[in-house]
Parts: C-alpha cells; structure tokens; sequence
C-alpha cells in the first residue's frame, strides 16, 4: 500500500474495516495528518451510503415483473413489493391448504421439514365454502369496518401477469399444486374462533409458524361466523332484493391467546376492474368490530384477500407478509 | 450439510433478496434460492456456510441467466454498452416507482462482476468471501466495489435526470 496516498480501492476497503489490521493502523495514521485522503475517505463514504441507497430502491419491485404482457398498474410504491409478495402466497397458501398437503410443524426440529421454530406455532383450519352466489362477476368482499383498513395503508392492488397463472411458485412455499382444491370434506365449519391452539394438525388443516408479536388486541370475543350467509331469498325468480358475496374460503388462524386472525379469499371482479369500482357492489355482512383489515388481490387479479384480526394495520401487513414466508413445504 | 433447516431460517431471506436484486424477478430469485439450499442438503459441511450459499447462488444465477441471455436474445432490450453475455435483458418499465426503474437501469449497466460484488457487498459479506465467491483476489475487491458503487451512482442520477427531463439540478 503506498502509504502516502492510497488507491480508492484501499481507502474503500479502510471504509469497510476490511483492511488487515496493520495496513488498517498505517491508514488511521495516515488520515491523521493527509487531507486528501480524508477527503477520498468522506467521498467513499458517500458513495457508499449512496449505493446502498440505490440498491435498496430495487426492493419496490414486484416478483413477476418479466414477462410481463400487460405494464402495471401505478400503485402506492413502498407497500407495494410487500403486498405483491402476499398476493401469490396467500393463494398458494390456500391453495394448498386445500390440497391438505401443508404440514408445517410448528417448533419441531424434525428433520427434513422447514419450519421457523422461533415462532410460536398457530394452527389454522380451513373452511372450504363453495360460494353459492355468482361470485364469478360480483365485486370484492366490503365490510361495514373498511376505513381503518382502507387508509391509505391498505391493500394497494397489485396487478401483474405471470408465467404461470395458477401454479406460479409463490414466495416462501414451493409446490406444484395446480390442482384445484380436491374435494376434501371441510372440517366441521365453525368452531369457536376463539380456537383450540393445540389442537394437532391433521388432514386438511395445517399448521403454520407464524409470529405475532404477542400484540394481541386482547379481548376479542369469540367471533361466531358462519360462513355460508344466507341472504334473504329473493321472493320471486324477478326480483333479486339483496346480494351477498361470500368467501371461496376462509383460513383462520390462532395467534395465540384466544387471538384469531382470519384470512378470506374472494372470487374478484372482472380482471380489468378496479376491484373497487364495481358496479351494484354487493355488501359482505360480515362485522369485524374489533377487528382491521388487510386487503389484497392476487398478482392474476383473480382472488381478493382479507385479513383481519385484532391488530393494527402495520401489523397485519407484517403478518400477511409472514403468511407468505412460510417455509417450504413440498 | 447439517441442520439445513437451521440455514433455511437464517439465510434464505437474504439470498432471495440478493438474487432478486440480481435478476429483477422474485419469482425466478425464489426457484435458484431453492435450488441452492437443495444443493446444500446434498453437500458435505462447510466452515462458512453463509459464504457458501451465496457462491452458489451466484452460480446458479450466472447460469441462469447466460441460459436465459441465449434464448431470449432477440428480444433484448440493446442499450450504449451492450455486454450481451452477462446481462440480463432490462425488464419492462413494470417497476413501481421512478426510483427503482432507475436503479435497476444503473444496476443492470454495470459490469456483472462488479454487479455481484457489490450486491454481495450489500448482504454483508465480507472482501474474503466476496472474492470467494466470485473468483477475484481479496486485494481487488476494494477497487471492484469502489467502481461500482461509483458507477451505480452515476448512472442512477443520469436516469433520473433523464426521467425529468433533464430540468433536475446535477
């Protein structure tokens, strides 16, 4: 090293701390009496920070940017890579819930699984409703509790093509399943959300690591939804007085302490269609009081997702973003 | 190796991370992070697990993407400094923000080698394993990361001066 000026690639690593420790010593000396260098030290730094910068900027970008076929839509930007990620995982997720093929132990250490024993362990249980309306056209799922969720915080659709439309891999969870949901029996709809966390998994339940953060809101009473929601009959073939979206399926769940987070899967609008801006937009009559709510939809514009849960929104995305990063299960 | 489990917990966010800043596509970064940590179910132990990891990582994805390069030639995007072997195509201007559009142009401007170094550099690992990883002596590093991080800036600020059509102060 010429110890009179170094070269910036030796000035970058002195940065760095990761110059051998007596060449780190001569430059420490060195800087002590050579302005130059001192200078070249500051403009590394800023350069540094500044890449750094740059690099992360990257981090906005959705999965599934190329092939694109059709240019995104603009969103809100620093959510959006979060949302993105959600999108496919909470469709893969249920996907493959459906599938009763996701076992993912909870803090077992058995080998040959991935699981994320730091987290403590939630057991979800799946209801598979098959949705009784023309859920194919009607919009997304509103509740009467939107404005929190809705705050600008929220669920800032996500739009994209991908490869593969149903099989994409989704992130955090690797399978294949391009099956449809088989027609497993659902398990008796409806327990009490206020949900048993230690029951074992078995098929067509799985069981996931997800951490909350023990935040729970506290109190929220035992929910008691049923999930088929039958709407006033309409009184003759002519007159349709109500609609009602219902869920494909609801996936609940237990972050411990009688805390239930519930996530929904709606069949969305038309794909070109905000989802929001659908016309005659039926009402989902579902309350959550206590509860926010985390809206998506899936990058194909196919499903809208709803989590909602006694947390704050910041939180809620956290957890939806954990959903997606369960472990691989194959 | 041992407890791959373990590795999966520890690393795998970066390495998704890494290779989709790499590659400018999540999806395809999740498949090559996959296969990394099968290989590192098949593969003895090492001493530096993490450093291990990302070299393959960055195999994989220097292989991918030459095996991507060749077929989708035709469709790629040419630009001043076109070094079509190590470069993916630039993606379509799908990205969310003016900010990242700009990134990924001056990412993908660099050279590969100096491209990895510093989104190695960015997953923290150190000028040992950087150079490791990528086949450079150690003492190189210093001057691989200082070009690129000089470049990744320049080139980033005239894309967003370009963006603005040239009305932002330098």
């Amino acid at each position: 090293m010429d110890i009179r000026h170094p070269d910036p690639g030796t000035i970058h690593a002195y940065v760095e701390g990761q110059l051998p420790f007596a060449e780190q010593q001569s430059m420490a000396a060195h800087l002590e009496s050579c302005t130059r260098c001192v200078a070249a030290v500051a403009e590394a730094r800023g350069f540094i920070a500044a890449a750094s910068r740059i690099v992360g900027a990257l981090d906005d970008v959705p999965a599934g940017v190329a092939p694109a076929r059709e240019p995104g839509r603009a969103t809100p930007g620093r959510r959006a890579w979060r949302v993105s990620r959600v999108t496919a995982a909470a469709a893969a997720l249920l996907l493959v819930a459906g599938v009763s093929s996701l076992m993912i132990r909870a803090g077992d250490e058995e080998p040959g699984r991935s699981a994320s024993p730091e987290r403590p362990s939630m057991v979800a249980e799946e209801l598979v409703h098959q949705p009784a309306r023309s859920a194919a056209d009607a919009a997304p799922a509103r509740t009467a509790a939107t404005t929190v969720a809705e705050a600008g915080t929220a669920a800032p659709e996500v739009r994209r093509e991908r490869r593969a439309e149903a099989a994409s891999p989704p992130e955090g969870i690797r399978f294949q399943a391009a099956a449809p949901p088989p027609a497993v029996a659902p398990p008796p709809a409806a327990p009490p959300p206020a949900a048993q966390p230690a029951s074992p998994p078995h098929a067509g339940t799985a069981v996931a690591d997800l951490s909350v953060a023990g935040r729970a809101g506290g109190e929220v009473a035992a929910r008691t939804r049923s999930t088929a929601q039958p709407t006033a009959a309409p009184a003759s073939a002519l007159s349709l007085r109500s609609a009602e979206r219902v869920p494909l399926r609801i996936m609940r769940y237990d972050a411990g302490n009688g805390v239930v987070v519930e996530l929904r899967e709606y069949v969305a609008a038309l794909r070109d269609a905000a989802p929001r801006a659908a016309p005659a937009a039926p009402v989902v009559a579902t309350e959550q009081a206590l509860a926010n709510q985390y809206r998506w939809t899936d990058p194909a514009g196919t499903r809208v997702y709803v989590l909602s849960g006694p947390f704050p929104i910041a939180e809620l995305e956290e957890l939806a973003r954990r959903l997606a990063e369960l472990p691989v299960v194959r | 190796m041992r407890d791959v489990e373990r590795l999966f917990r520890t690393h795998r966010d970066a390495l998704v991370r890494y290779l989709t800043r790499r590659l400018g596509d999540r999806d395809w970064a999740e498949e090559l992070a996959q296969e990394t940590f099968l290989r590192a179910l098949r593969h003895g132990d090492v001493t530096n697990e993490k450093a291990w990891l990302f070299t393959v990582a960055t195999n994989l994805a220097r292989d991918a993407v030459r095996q991507q390069v060749r077929r989708r030639r035709h469709l790629q995007l040419l630009s001043d400094e076109a070094r079509a072997a190590e470069r993916v195509a630039p993606v379509p201007d799908i990205e969310r923000s003016e900010d990242a559009a700009a990134a990924r142009r001056a990412l993908d401007a660099l050279e590969e080698r100096d491209r990895l170094a510093l989104l190695l550099r960015e997953e923290g690992l150190n000028y040992e394993d950087i150079a490791a990883a990528l086949g450079l002596s150690v003492g190189s590093i210093g001057t691989t990361l200082f070009r690129a991080r000089k470049r990744l800036v320049a080139g980033y600020e005239a894309m967003t001066r370009e963006k603005t059509g040239g009305h932002q102060a330098s």
